[in-house]
């Protein structure tokens, strides 16, 4: 009995890679990756799912997911009804690599809806140019995606204005001798670069660099050797609150009283939840809120808040997202659907009102028209500085 | 002064690790193969904890004698229904660690799956500058966390030196075969030696949910930490384990003052490797057992 068990499992393991193979095979033999003129246009989405990043991962998929929604119950794109495929990115380069391989060879979408993370995107990113595949990422911000491809586009304004925009703050509100602390993923390390960049051309000095895996809970060392480095402020560029979160409240613990400045993904009400009042104060260089008198952001608040019952977690995020259907439905309804008319439609684009506000795209595919802003943390939130 | 609380950051560093790694060597010096699933029990008593307080608002103390006990009975669970029967097979230690992988990552995503991906929090406390002590800085909570790690150390080591169940344990863990022929009713050994290690893995669990935050990945974490300090203490010895965090905390904090903290991972490896070269046993290991 035991024998034909192993018998059948193994059959079907063969079975199974037999199919897989077969699947690659016919994947390879067929030329045309053009969208088909029928049926529902495929879109492609890469994201965190799981792992810290979900914190923002999930409102990006659920404002994704609304969008299509909406555009499928008016009538869809071209009269073709939109589908998505959600795979997990799981914010780093080695998941987005086989999650876009899935998706570009195996499903065969026409277009791609992130990734979340830069460093998903920078990895997708040799994968869709060979195969002429739209990416249309909503909040990666690594300076390097500007050159990573002629498909690739971002609705979210890139780190060299956000790095530039932090140097800039704090040399400019003491021209403090600085401590630069930052995780080991491809959005910090980036902005990193940037804020040390700008800082020294400034004429600031920094004191101490240092840089921790993701995943690291305990910033004690590092801000013994912060404190002992005789800095007058510190810069925490995390991936996401939950190294960003503890590593304030060791900070204000280990009784550091010193300004803090920090990015964007740290503007959440989760850094609440986990650092306390150790937060207040806090400096951030944020993405706008959206505007209350944008209309279209307006409704997407409003038909997220009825949908997902909860209020928009990182809601520029969010909104940038929920555009992106919205772009590639304008851009295929104008231009035609294949890679190269999308891609000359949103070079061409000035203007588009969307529910971030008013922006283009310039000759790298990177958002203009929408600038970073200095937030203070005060009474548990983020308001204009 | 840097000093001093470079050794205080160790000293908390090592306290967590010694919470987990206790009570897993406890089971692998009883049951002789490494439990690998003993992190995501510290990850669950956690959450446990996370939900009788914060979903169901139940008063602390019942919150954590209730993830302490079903811990316990989770523990001996996973004894009767996974390890048990593998053995019962004469599977080799090999597979009983496969089994314990498994485990592992079926309940870490079980977690993922019931209470989502992001990141929970259940400290009831407010953040405040924690107290000075010559000038190093420890928080209350952080004190309990080493005071409980102290605690747990002083029963342990009074248990294992001076009572029944203490010498029985280190028999079975000295020479299995030996204490089986000699009339030890090994079964009972084992998940005696599964429960207790599980309890302490939720205690483990709490406390480092109370300091750190809650994730469905910290199991991982948890489970690298304690198991790098138990063998480089001795798996074999419960009071070796703890050393051998406290050693590893130690370590790694203090390297964060040479090195860059980004190395922080690498250099607990290779304090790891060092003493698998030098010192395969560990610091008070029992050399016998493991060969054997």
């Amino acid at each position: 009995m035991k024998k034909t068990n192993l018998l059948l499992a193994s059959f079907a393991c063969l079975l199974l890679l037999g199919a897989g193979c077969a699947a690659t095979q016919q994947g390879e033999n067929q030329e045309d990756t053009q969208p088909q003129e029928t049926g529902p246009i495929t879109i492609g989405w890469i994201g965190p799912l799981t792992g810290e990043a979900t914190i923002y991962g999930n409102p990006v998929k659920n404002a994704t997911e609304l969008a299509v929604e909406e555009i499928n119950q008016d009538g869809g794109i071209d009269g073709r009804q939109v589908e998505v495929m959600y795979e997990d990115g799981k914010c780093n380069g080695k998941d987005a690599t086989a999650a876009i391989q899935k998706l570009v060879n195996v499903e065969k979408v026409d277009y791609i809806l992130g990734g979340v993370c830069s460093g998903e995107v920078l990895a997708m990113a040799p994968i869709t140019e060979a195969a002429k595949k739209i990416i249309l990422s909503p909040t990666a911000t690594n300076p390097d995606i500007s050159q990573a491809g002629d498909f690739i586009f971002r609705n979210i304004p890139a780190d060299d204005a956000s790095g530039a925009a932090i140097a800039e703050a704090v040399y400019n509100d003491r021209n403090y001798k600085l401590v630069v602390v930052s995780e080991q993923t491809d959005f910090a390390e980036a902005l990193h670069r940037v804020i040390v960049k700008h800082y020294t051309n400034a004429g600031g000095e920094i004191l101490l660099e240092e840089k921790y895996a993701p995943g690291t809970k305990d910033f004690r060392g590092i801000v013994t050797k912060a404190k002992a480095a005789g800095a007058d402020a510190i810069v925490i560029n995390p991936q996401t609150t939950a190294s960003g979160g503890p590593f304030i409240k060791q900070l204000r613990e280990l009784g550091v009283e010193l300004p803090v400045y920090t990015n964007s993904p740290m503007v959440d009400a989760s850094l609440f939840e986990i650092a306390g009042e150790a937060a207040e104060g806090t400096v951030a260089i944020d993405v706008p809120g959206l505007s209350e008198e944008n209309e279209k952001a307006t409704t997407f608040v409003k038909n997220y808040e009825e949908r997902f019952n909860e209020e928009v977690p990182f809601s520029f995020y969010a909104a940038s997202a929920y555009d992106g259907p919205y772009l590639l439905k304008e851009a295929i309804e104008s231009n035609g659907p294949s890679a190269e008319q999308v891609r000359d439609y949103f070079y061409s684009l000035t203007n588009y009102q969307g529910a971030i506000g008013n922006y283009g795209f310039d000759e790298n595919g990177d958002l203009v028209g929408i600038e970073y802003q200095m937030k203070l943390a005060k009474d548990g939130e983020f308001i204009l500085r | 002064m840097i000093a001093l609380q470079l050794l205080i950051n160790g000293l908390i560093a090592g306290s967590i690790y010694a919470l987990i790694a206790s009570g897993f060597s406890l089971i692998y010096s009883t049951n002789r193969f490494v439990h690998f699933a003993h992190g995501s029990v510290a990850a669950i008593g956690a959450y446990l904890v996370y939900t009788c307080l914060v979903q169901l608002s139940a008063p602390f103390w019942l919150a954590c004698i209730l993830s302490i006990v079903l811990a316990a009975c989770i523990g001996g669970a996973i004894f009767a229904l996974l390890y048990k029967p593998l053995m019962n097979k004469k599977s080799s230690t090999a597979i009983l660690l496969i089994a314990g992988l498994g485990l592992s990552i079926i309940l870490d995503n079980l977690l993922l799956l019931i209470f989502g991906a992001t990141v929970k929090s259940i400290n009831p406390f407010p953040v405040a500058k924690g107290i000075s002590i010559f000038g190093a800085i420890i928080t209350p909570l952080q004190l309990v966390i080493v005071l409980t790690a102290f605690l747990i150390f002083a029963i342990l080591w009074i248990v294992m030196n001076y009572t029944k169940f203490g010498t029985i344990t280190r028999a079975v863990a000295d020479n299995p075969e030996l204490a089986k022929i000699s009339g030890i009713n090994t079964t009972k050994v084992q998940y005696a030696g599964f429960m207790i290690g599980s309890a302490m893995a939720a205690i483990a669990g709490i406390l480092i949910g109370l300091e750190q935050q809650l994730e469905p990945g910290m199991a991982l974490h948890l489970m690298i930490s304690g198991f790098t300090g138990a063998v480089i203490g001795g798996l074999t010895s419960v009071p070796g384990a703890v050393l051998g965090s406290y050693l590893l905390g130690f370590v790694e904090n203090i390297s964060v003052w040479f090195f860059p903290s980004g190395y922080k991972a690498a250099v607990a490896f290779s304090l790891l490797l060092l003493f698998l070269l030098i010192k395969p046993t560990g610091i008070l290991g029992i050399r016998k057992g493991i060969r054997q």
